[in-house]
């Protein structure tokens, strides 16, 4: 795939998240308490987020 | 992480925009990049991780975002530097923390199904979808990603029944692995109806993976 349909179909897939057709599960962390995200991270399960404080 | 490391805050060049943290994922190529392990790695430490984020521009909009600095910008900092050929609008309504969790691994799969589907030509629907490893998120994703490009049969494995339960509850038959290779390929071919995997014949050229002309 040319690296200019990769691109094509990054907001196709942003936008399927947004309307919901994709259920993504994730947990979020603040970023001030990114160290224990990222020892969250190697657990499997949600996909770790990092958030604004 | 080492406490006390300060950096400077980054600078925007010509084609980047300084954009604020909205949500960040810690996806697994981040880690791999972030700890040397990944050819991408630039291999400068101390490093802020971060491929990519939701972030919010000067204007307010909400945007997915690669990161555009060099080592040792990432995106888990509160400002990033967000290089405008790699920076996406959210539609209205997103949740910027499942944006920012789904795009990298979705992708993965994302991208090898729609370019099946281009090789299946008018056919255009993948046939049988194998996933190896459907217990992670990326393997949760693959299966409503191929689920959603109308495959006629999601069958994924791995270890770990909490992963395959919720792989099954999007849709996907699944197979546990032992790790006993006969006793995996017996349960597999039992799933695939005794057809194996094997290297798909396309019904239409595959296009070009030059986009000069």
């Amino acid at each position: 795939m040319a690296a200019a349909d990769i691109k094509a179909q990054i907001p196709v897939y942003i936008k399927l998240i947004a309307d919901g057709a994709i259920q993504v599960p994730y947990r979020t962390f603040p970023l001030s308490d990114a160290g224990a995200a990222w020892t969250a991270s190697t657990e499997s399960g949600p996909r770790v987020v990092l958030v604004r404080d | 992480m080492e406490a006390g490391i300060r950096v400077a805050e980054p600078v925007a060049a010509a084609g980047t925009e300084i954009v604020e943290l909205v949500a960040a994922g810690i996806h697994q190529v981040t880690r791999s990049v972030a700890t040397g392990r990944h050819y991408g790695s630039g291999e400068i430490f101390p490093v802020i991780p971060g491929l990519n984020a939701v972030a919010r521009t000067r204007g307010g909009e909400l945007v997915f975002t690669s990161s555009a600095g060099s080592p040792p910008y990432g995106t888990f900092a509160e400002r990033i530097v967000s290089p405008d050929a790699m920076r996406f609008p959210l539609p209205g309504g997103a949740r910027p923390e499942a944006v920012a969790a789904g795009v990298n691994p979705g992708m993965a799969s994302w991208l090898p199904l729609k370019a099946r589907e281009a090789e299946m030509g008018e056919v255009g629907r993948p046939g049988t979808v194998l996933i190896l490893g459907v217990t992670g998120i990326a393997g949760f994703l693959a299966v409503q990603n191929a689920r959603l490009l109308s495959a006629t049969r999601v069958v994924g494995c791995g270890r770990g029944q909490p992963g395959l339960d919720r792989a099954a509850d999007v849709g996907a038959q699944t197979v546990a692995i032992t790790g006993d290779r006969d006793t995996d390929a017996d349960a597999l071919a039992r799933v695939l109806d005794g057809d194996t995997p094997r290297w798909p014949r396309p019904t239409s050229r595959p296009r070009s993976r030059s986009t000069s002309s």
